[in-house]
């Protein structure tokens, strides 16, 4: 939380202070945040400091006051599901829009098109987000940033056109110019996995390790007041918790910025940033066959052999607690091998740039060019070697013609150039008009590749020597064009008001949809500058009281090419084969959330109190809906190779209301020479509700089939629901009746918040962070397949099993897997201690940090350890299923830090 | 001018062509549109072979499915229909709607390249022709047999089976306009008579069943797959596996599918010369005349006699069975009772374990001999030979749920669209279906080597036979 913004965890500055910090996400050109309709959340470096972790999603997650961001699983590169404000959305993944410092970045943050997982023989389960993804976010450099901005979804990102109805999150990086400093920085430690959710005891000991955990910082920066440079780099790793180092990962990154003052009216700053990544994946979720977590918790082990003492073969069984010492023996050394075999690996290398140009030709006008670019390559190699399928028993021994390589291949470029200017005009003290017009552009180029060799000889890395090879291509590319007009007009400096208009086109719009249109206006009221007030302020009671409402609309564009009808041409029998492709739609437009919001930031008691609050209402409307074509009309039925050909089209239909209110508090409990104590917490609620679905029936955003349990969109209900049998008792026990396609709870939480406590004591600190949820609802296909292989579960009363199995009826019992998802997890606890041994050396800190010691939830399943969802990519995520996912680690780390 | 501010002006000049290479280029489809490809060469010949693909993926589905409906197949897995098996059938189910897209998507396909592709390709042939005539027949076929009524154009009323069927026979005759091959004379008039089987059209069907007679008394229609195009037989994964384990009476017919080459996927028969026998016996037996019966099953034994068998099938890690899943005989040891009370049968149980290769007719195969015929002189145990011999010789081709009289409902999607989807949202599953999973239970005496299954469906079938449901010439 941040209401101190750049000033982090210094001591809270003067709220006026505050007021005029100068913010630009959401503006265009800067502005002082006492004018602004919106809130905009800053967090400064040193705050960032103290959260420490190595993806910007973790970072946020507790930085944030009003957004939730929890991780889908634990593996490496895993996406993450972001809820500001709810869902918007029933078909665009809710993740914010991603600019570092001012270019827009790929913020992928589901599998990608032709990333697949291929599950068992053939059924793609990676594409549907039945297991964990890997996208984007995981990667984005962190070192070198001086702040990050934030701002939700509506008024205050009307200026991004049809690009941010999730809102913007934008990384500021340092360019130095300063007294010269260096740090150095190494961290060590030990990962552990997090068992506590595990239901057989045996199931830790099975699959997981302790991993060795090391992080390498250097940094230095300097420079005068005509040049700038700062310098960040880091390489980090781990070998994970898996055993055999089965989810192992590295990274590198280092970023470069730079500013140069030629003369008095021209400024130039520069970024640059190269990241590398490497990280290995387990089999998990719904890939079938074996898959560590399945096989254990999902009691898939039954169906799995060894050779008993007398040299027979027998099965496991389900309860993997239960078996002596000699089957545990020979079970451990399977997984262990099992997992050995595997081959799966990730690697990103990724490159970002900014060139900014500054131009003040006179007093309060300004202008400013950017252009910049960020290029990302991500490959996948996955090697199944006829080893493995021997080892797993799903190929007779002998079997020498089964063995195959995966190679996926990803290329990104996204280019932004932005120009804009902004003129300041003063009459006096009583009226200022702040006038800001400018001109956006951006293109994402989306390239993938993917080729695959069957009947590969072990031992083969890459394809070349296959039996058979095929390979597939993807290929989204679109621009957008938007040019903005924003006046702020200030009265007496404390009544604004704030109006705004973009106008944008999108070549994925549909080719009967022409230029679009986004408003927005709003005002800002500091009730604390008027003269009634000012005996409170005297009084010390109320420091500041700003009051704000706006209205205002953002978009979010469709895919692009989602609105040409096509034919798919794939293959079949060595000859083409063409069938119908996407139906198309002329009339594809961007979805566009119409936000309301009403609020107030105050200052009290003699700033100890700190007060946020926000009412909002969002309606989108014209919601883009992936609605089923009538079975009759003849599309497609299936995936093909061609992705995102499905018996689906898109088409903006729907209509979906968020309402709640965003509290955020912070109290300064102690601030003395000595000590220094802030408490920071948030409390969020949201109510979200599908308005209208047009004429569609109740359609699935994932999960399984409709006979299990899938994440749903119906009228009057909340997007993602979880959908499937209930079965209804009767008093003594005995089953009364099983309903079919009920609703059995929401995967939106109806609050949410973070908290911290950072306490400083002369040269120790003390900082903790931790989040919430309530309200929400998960799914535990684990403890369902345990009970589907016969094992008791104790929410089933006996008696409702009369007169049939559980092997028959385990469908029947859906709604008793399905448990609340309430949770409070401690993400973060460090202690520092920080001094200055010797005197060329500015300060030498030593911590000791532990990332996601505690978790604390209503659920018996780790409520964040989810499939990825997101049926495609770029679709809309809501989690909601535990299913042999791994919840995140246990880190503990010792840093040692010099700073010169 | 000055002469700096002149060579500014005329580097400017010189450098306003550079706009060109920082201008986006056009945004160009990468995939094929519409009219792309209308226009380019050999669109019919592609349009053809796409809607073959299709073809064969929907009887592979329909095969998955249909087969777990039946007694044939019960599924211990936790992929694929869970549902099924039961039987429960909901309108909402997505196997339903699946079925039901199949449909829509030969009838579709196949008009698509009647009426637009053929149009615009002047390298339309009648063979083309012939082909998706064949597969818009086969598609009301689908829905006749499996439909209680569906939708004969995008969007429109529902038509009920009986409506379906016709429009098939129609269909199929259309289709015989374009072919002189005695082969392909013998398939559609083989497709034709089951149509009118299924509508209890006894005089046509044995008219049409003649007919396809005189063409061949050996023909094998298929529809093929291509395991290295990710094209699959989409029963042969469950079958090939433990995913779905047979009817112990029927353990000697499966993996009817298999691989003897990594990713082999085997072809999945659509017609063939033996329904003409069962098609005319079932008539003989609807006019009483036995012996008449006992001829043509006569022949029809010497017919599946003749199919090849695939001896060299390895099949050893098929488990049948583990502690909670059910347990499978998996020894040639195993005697079967088709249900309490009835005679153990023996060599109805392979061996599957290392180191025994299993031996399987992959086109026809059955327990049925001439003795059984011989002693059999009833017309109803002939008729109950007669579907035991369709059960065997269809097995995993989708055809043994309808011949149980199972019928699917118009899907959601569908129902929400056409209010003429009301009377048939609701499936129909005949009185005499037992339910809870008995369709595929049996009981297995480990020590005695027996296995007692718990209904003979085939008896109970014939005991119904004047229902409206099952045996559609009594």
């Amino acid at each position: 939380m941040s209401v101190y913004g750049k000033f982090g965890d210094s001591i809270p500055p003067f709220h006026d202070v505050v007021l005029n910090e100068v913010v630009v996400t959401g503006q265009g050109a800067e502005i002082e945040k006492r004018r602004l309709s919106s809130h905009v959340v800053s967090i400064g470096s040193k705050e960032l400091e103290n959260y420490n972790h190595a993806r910007i999603d973790q970072l946020l997650q507790n930085a944030l006051p009003n957004v939730q961001i929890t991780l889908s699983n634990g593996q490496p590169g895993a996406t993450s599901l972001f809820k500001a404000r709810g869902l918007s959305s029933a078909f665009s993944n809710s993740t914010p829009v991603i600019y570092v410092d001012g270019v827009r970045i790929d913020n992928l943050n589901t599998g990608a098109a032709l990333n697949i997982v291929e599950g068992y023989y053939g059924v793609f389960v990676g594409t549907t987000g039945q297991t964990a993804a890997s996208g984007a976010i995981g990667d984005i450099p962190l070192e070198n940033i001086d702040h990050i901005e934030y701002v939700s979804g509506g008024a205050a990102t009307t200026l991004y056109g049809s690009d941010a109805a999730n809102g913007v999150i934008q990384i500021f990086t340092k360019k130095g110019g300063g007294k010269q400093s260096v740090f150095f920085e190494t961290g060590l430690g030990v990962e552990t996995a997090n068992d506590q959710y595990y239901h057989f005891k045996r199931t830790a000991d099975l699959l997981h390790q302790t991993g060795f955990v090391q992080k390498y910082r250097i940094g230095f920066d300097g420079g005068n007041d005509k040049v700038g440079y700062s310098f960040g780099g880091n390489m980090s790793s781990s070998s994970g918790t898996i055993v055999q180092n089965a989810n192992e990962s590295k990274k590198y990154d280092l970023r470069l910025g730079t500013s140069v003052r030629f003369n008095k009216t021209t400024e130039y700053q520069s970024s640059f940033s190269i990241v590398a990544n490497e990280f290995k994946r387990s089999r998990n979720g719904n890939q079938g066959g074996y898959v560590g977590l399945w096989f254990t918790e999902g009691a898939a082990a039954d169906g799995f052999s060894y050779a008993n003492r007398s040299g027979d073969l027998v099965k496991y069984g389900v309860d993997i607690d239960a078996l002596d010492d000699y089957a545990y023996g020979q079970m451990k050394a399977f997984v262990d091998k099992a997992e050995k075999l595997q081959n799966n690996k990730e690697s990103v290398k990724r490159f970002q740039t900014s060139q900014s140009l500054i131009f003040k030709p006179i007093n309060n006008l300004t202008f400013k060019g950017i252009v910049g670019l960020d290029y990302r390559f991500n490959s996948n190699k996955n090697i199944i070697t006829n080893e493995y399928w021997i080892h797993v028993q799903d190929r007779p021994a002998g079997t020498s013609d089964a063995g195959s390589i995966f190679n996926f291949n990803r290329n990104y470029l996204g280019v932004t150039v932005d120009v804009n200017g902004q003129y300041k005009w003063y009459y006096r003290d009583w009226l200022s008009i702040i006038s800001t017009a400018g001109y956006q552009y951006f293109s994402t180029y989306d390239h993938q590749s993917n080729s695959t060799g069957n009947g590969v000889r072990d031992g083969a890395l890459i394809i070349s020597g296959a039996a058979t090879t095929s390979a597939n291509e993807w290929l989204s590319y679109l621009y957008s064009y938007g040019a903005f007009l924003q006046e702020n007009i200030g009265i007496k400096d404390r009544y604004f008001i704030d109006m705004g208009l973009r106008g944008d086109y999108n070549t994925a719009f549909g080719d009967n949809v022409g230029r679009q249109y986004y408003p927005k206006i709003g005002i800002s009221y500091l009730l604390s500058e008027e003269s009634f007030m000012q005996s409170l302020k005297q009084r010390n009671i109320v420091n500041s009281l700003q009051i704000r409402g706006n209205y205002g609309i953002a978009g979010s564009y469709p895919p692009p090419f989602e609105y040409q009808r096509t034919i798919s041409v794939g293959s079949y029998l060595n000859q083409q084969a063409a069938t119908f492709g996407k139906s198309g739609n002329p009339d594809l437009a961007p979805e566009k959330k119409h936000s309301y919001e009403a609020g107030l930031n105050a200052l009290l008691f003699n700033r100890i109190f700190n007060l946020g609050f926000t009412w909002y209402y969002a309606l989108t409307k014209d919601a883009l809906f992936g609605i089923p074509s009538l079975p009759s009309q003849g599309q497609s039925v299936k995936y093909s190779e061609n992705v995102g050909e499905s018996a689906n089209y898109l088409a903006n239909v729907g209509e979906i209301e968020n309402k709640g209110i965003e509290l955020s508090l912070g109290l300064q409990l102690l601030n003395t020479k000595e000590w220094n104590i802030q408490l920071n917490a948030s409390y969020n609620t949201n109510h979200n509700e599908v308005l209208d679905i047009g004429t569609a029936v109740p359609f699935a955003i994932g999960g399984f089939s409709s006979s299990t349990v899938q994440t749903m969109v119906a009228k009057n209900k909340p997007v993602g629901f979880i959908r499937g049998s209930k079965a209804v008792l009767n008093e003594d026990g005995s089953l009364k009746e099983v309903l079919r396609l009920q609703d059995l709870g929401s995967t939106i939480p109806t609050s949410y918040g973070n908290l911290s406590l950072s306490a400083n004591y002369k040269n120790w600190g003390l900082f903790v962070s931790g989040d919430y949820q309530m309200g929400a609802y998960v799914h535990s296909f684990d403890r369902q397949f345990r009970f589907n292989k016969g094992l008791k579960d104790g929410a089933i009363p006996e008696k409702a099993l009369e007169g049939t199995t559980q092997k028959a009826a385990w469908l029947d019992f859906t709604n008793f897997f399905v448990e609340k998802a309430d949770f409070l997890k401690i993400r973060n606890v460090s202690l520092s201690y920080t001094c200055h041994p010797v005197q060329y050396l500015k300060s030498a800190s030593f911590s000791i940090s532990v990332y996601n010691p505690l978790s604390f939830s209503v659920s018996s399943v780790d409520p964040e350890a989810l499939l990825s969802g997101a049926y495609t990519q770029g679709a809309v995520a809501t989690g909601g299923f535990n299913y042999s996912s791994y919840s995140l680690s246990r880190q503990f780390i010792g840093t040692i830090r010099f700073n010169f | 001018m000055k002469p700096i501010k002149l060579f500014i002006f005329i580097c400017l000049l010189a450098s306003v062509s550079a706009c060109e290479l920082l201008q986006p280029d056009d945004i160009i489809n990468p995939n094929v549109g519409e009219d792309t490809f209308l226009k380019s060469p050999d669109a019919m010949q592609s349009w053809v072979n796409g809607t073959n693909k299709s073809f064969a993926e929907a009887i592979g589905t329909f095969a998955e499915l249909t087969e777990l409906l039946s007694d044939n197949y019960f599924n211990n897995y936790t992929q694929s229909s869970k549902y099924f098996d039961i039987p429960v059938i909901l309108y909402t189910d997505v196997d339903v709607t699946a079925l039901q897209r199949y449909i829509g998507n030969l009838r579709e396909s196949a008009d698509y390249g009647l009426n637009k592709v053929a149009q615009a390709d002047p390298l339309t042939t009648e063979n083309h022709l012939f082909n998706l005539y064949y597969i818009k027949g086969y598609s009301y076929l689908l829905a006749g047999e499996y439909f209680l009524a569906l939708p004969v154009e995008p969007g429109g009323e529902v038509k009920d089976w009986r409506t379906q069927l016709s429009l098939a026979v129609e269909t199929f005759r259309k289709a015989l306009e374009y072919t002189g091959s005695k082969e392909d004379q013998a398939f559609i008039n083989t497709l034709i008579a089951r149509a009118y089987h299924k509508s209890g059209d006894k005089v046509n069907a044995v008219n049409y069943a003649g007919k396809a007679l005189e063409y061949s008394t050996d023909f094998v229609r298929n529809v093929e797959f291509d395991g290295e195009k990710g094209v699959n037989n989409a029963i042969q994964t469950h079958i090939y596996t433990t995913h779905f384990q047979p009817l112990p009476r029927l353990d000697f017919l499966d993996p009817k599918y298999f691989e003897l080459k990594n990713r082999e996927q085997r072809p999945i028969c659509i017609a063939k010369a033996e329904e003409l026998y069962l098609i005319l016996a079932e008539a003989s037996l609807a006019d009483n005349d036995a012996g008449q019966a006992k001829q043509l099953l006569k022949e029809l034994l010497a017919l599946t006699a003749s199919r090849p068998v695939e001896t060299s099938i390895n099949d050893q890690l098929e488990g049948r069975g583990s502690d909670d899943t059910r347990h499978y005989p998996n020894s040639s040891a195993y005697k079967v009772a088709a249900s309490p009370g009835e005679p153990f049968r023996e060599n109805l149980v392979l061996d599957r374990r290392p180191p025994h290769l299993i031996s399987i007719p992959y086109i026809s195969g059955t327990s049925v001999d001439a003795a059984m015929i011989d002693n059999t002189p009833s017309v109803d145990g002939l008729l109950e030979i007669v579907y035991l011999m369709r059960q065997e010789i269809f097995f995993a081709e989708g055809r043994r749920a309808s011949d149980l009289g199972f019928r699917l409902p118009v899907c959601e999607i569908e129902a929400a669209n056409t209010s003429s989807a009301a009377p048939y949202i609701e499936a129909q599953i005949p009185p005499f279906i037992p339910l809870g999973q008995e369709l595929d239970a049996f009981e297995m005496d480990n020590d005695a080597k027996t296995v007692v299954i718990k209904h003979n469906m085939n008896k109970i079938i014939v005991e119904n036979k004047t229902s409206e449901y099952v045996i559609p010439f009594f």
